[in-house]
């Protein structure tokens, strides 16, 4: 079934737009949540709740042309959530390193902005713009790695190419974030 | 502003990025990444090789520190880990150049990066050219190295790449799945070199405990009678309720540290030793009387970690050497003690030269081989891989933001 279709189920509050969303993408939101908690059982519940959560929020939203994204970043606020509660060390592993990189983004400091908190989806926004001046085989590695938490392996066996370009890639890219950020006066 | 901000911030980016990122090239569309495809004891695997090494203590039990008791207080601490792209001057010969061009194929380093021993290798094969890359200087570097066979291995598999004076493995990087497991038993002569030893049970997906076989010919004896178990592709999704056990394995020569390879009650032989999920349908009965095998004679045993982790503050920097002392997790900090730590691998004097981590600093070693025995100065870890800062907690985890 098409994604519209799917999303007129939801408006019309038919139940079957669960099953539907769950066959046509149950396994892509189960593996959003089961990279960041490495745990099947929660990475399951995560599923689960994002449905649920679709059924809450379409309608308002109506993501006709981009239903799995819509459901892919529920799955995936889901999980950082769960991830954030939950201090075992084998759901936080991936989350801290993800984090760790994230950290070269970000001018050098105490970690607080002089800006004060940023809004989270101008944040979002300035993110979108940096990424449409990258070349598209670095904006989807980017996007892979920190949208998706794929892991550097499992790009490489994503995109062929090798762990050090992946890495180099991935650095270069964090650089530039972190430069693209400063000028958009993010950071001091 | 936090990076945990900016990791969320990522997370509101338009779908069409998503979208374009989660399309799959038509050229890539076999090639299937294991680690999704195996589940619990490989992810742990995974997880952890990439993870922070992590001591915590939530009671006042005796904690151990690669087989040593320590009696720590509830306390925890949390390594830095980023994933630092090193300079070409602190990279170890087969990270400069872990891909090599031969006859017009290219062969990727396997993972474990550790040398081969000189009677795994056979006759010389030839010249190959290595590939390397400086991103911060953006150059790339080229070498050749002599290419050997490595016996027991079809060439057509592994290459062995004399680099530096160290024999070290490489792997066609294509991907090219066997068509039955037979192929697999005798292009990797895997019963020679894989050992079914520690192994994990799960019940319907659930840990049911670590267990020791001492002897794992009979199951290379059946898996022997399934030469002609056909190969399954690997779908994706992943299969997540399985009754099957799980064995960690590390083979220098097939260049693996603690893999995973599964036999499961509905029948199949999945293993990620080759970097791609391969899976082979056994058949019931055969798997079936591996895990009865294994159920009757394995031996309750310990799950060994990933890694050991060694925390503890930094208190001498020496010629080959770094001495923690742990101190500041003892329950009683008289029972602090002082480890001798060797850091002739580069991959760990790096840490210390790179990262710029001093004498009096929280550090997390981690190591590969539990502690040696103690002598007059104390324990020494000869197996450390690296070395990373550490943030003391006097409660939970601590993620680092």
């Amino acid at each position: 079934m098409d994604d519209a279709k799917i999303v007129d189920l939801y408006l019309e509050r038919d139940e079957s737009a669960i099953s539907h969303t769950a066959e046509k993408y149950g396994a892509r939101l189960f593996q959003i949540a089961n990279h960041i908690l490495d745990d099947a059982a929660s990475a399951e519940e995560c599923e689960n709740s994002t449905y649920l959560e679709a059924w809450n929020r379409i309608p308002p939203h109506e993501p006709r042309t981009y239903l799995f994204a819509f459901l892919g970043r529920i799955a995936r606020h889901l999980a950082i959530d769960v991830c954030r509660r939950n201090a075992s060390q084998k759901r936080q592993a991936l989350f801290c390193e993800l984090t760790a990189e994230m950290e070269e983004c970000l001018s050098d400091g105490d970690g607080s902005s002089a800006e004060g908190e940023v809004e989270a989806k101008e944040l979002s926004r300035a993110i979108g713009r940096f990424l449409d001046s990258c070349s598209e085989e670095t904006r989807n590695v980017f996007v892979r790695r920190y949208w998706f938490f794929d892991t550097i392996p499992e790009i490489c066996a994503r995109t062929g190419f090798s762990q050090s370009k992946v890495k180099s890639m991935l650095f270069r890219m964090r650089e530039g974030l972190r430069e693209f950020l400063e000028k958009e006066g993010y950071a001091p | 502003m936090k990076s945990y901000e900016l990791l969320d911030a990522v997370g509101g980016i338009e779908p069409r990025h998503i979208e374009a990122a989660e399309r799959e090239t038509k050229q890539n569309k076999r090639k299937r990444g294991w680690i999704g495809s195996l589940a619990a004891a490989a992810c742990v695997g995974l997880a952890v090789m990439i993870a922070i090494p992590i001591l915590t203590k939530k009671n006042a039990d005796a904690v151990m520190v690669g087989g040593i008791a320590r009696e720590y207080k509830d306390a925890a601490v949390v390594g830095e880990e980023v994933a630092v792209e090193w300079p070409w001057e602190y990279k170890t010969v087969c990270e400069r150049y872990p891909a090599v061009q031969f006859e017009g194929r290219e062969y990727t380093l396997k993972s474990s990066g550790r040398g081969l021993r000189e009677e795994t290798i056979g006759e010389k094969l030839g010249v190959a050219e290595g590939v390397g890359y400086d991103g911060y200087t953006d150059r790339e570097y080229r070498q050749d190295f002599d290419v050997y066979e490595i016996k027991g291995i079809s060439c057509e598999r592994m290459i062995a790449a004399l680099m530096d004076g160290q024999f070290y493995p490489f792997k066609y990087s294509a991907y090219v799945p066997p068509e039955t497991f037979g192929e697999v038993l005798d292009d990797y002569s895997l019963s020679r070199f894989l050992t079914l030893g520690t192994c994990t049970v799960y019940d319907d997906g659930q840990n049911g405990g670590t267990y020791s076989l001492s002897d794992d010919g009979f199951i290379w004896q059946t898996l022997e009678g399934c030469r002609d178990a056909r190969f399954v592709e690997d779908e994706g999704g992943g299969r997540i309720s399985w009754d099957r056990i799980t064995f960690s394995v590390t083979s220098d020569v097939l260049g693996v540290y603690k893999r995973a390879f599964y036999v499961s009650a509905d029948g199949y032989v999945g293993t990620n030793i080759f970097d791609w999920a391969y899976t082979f349908f056994i058949g019931e009965e055969a798997a079936a009387s591996i895990l009865a095998y294994a159920e009757k004679n394995g031996v309750e045993a310990q799950p060994e970690p990933y890694l050991y982790s060694l925390a503890g503050t930094l208190t001498e920097i020496g010629d080959g050497y770094i001495l923690v002392d742990d101190s500041i997790l003892c329950k009683d900090e008289k029972d602090g003690m002082v480890f001798k730590v060797l850091t002739a691998d580069i991959r760990v004097s790096r840490c210390i030269d790179f990262l710029k981590i001093g004498v009096g600093s929280l550090v997390v070693v981690s190591f590969t081989e539990p502690v040696g025995v103690e002598t007059e100065n104390g324990y020494t870890i000869s197996s450390a891989t690296g070395v990373t800062r550490g943030t003391f907690s006097g409660g939970e985890v601590l993620v680092p933001e």
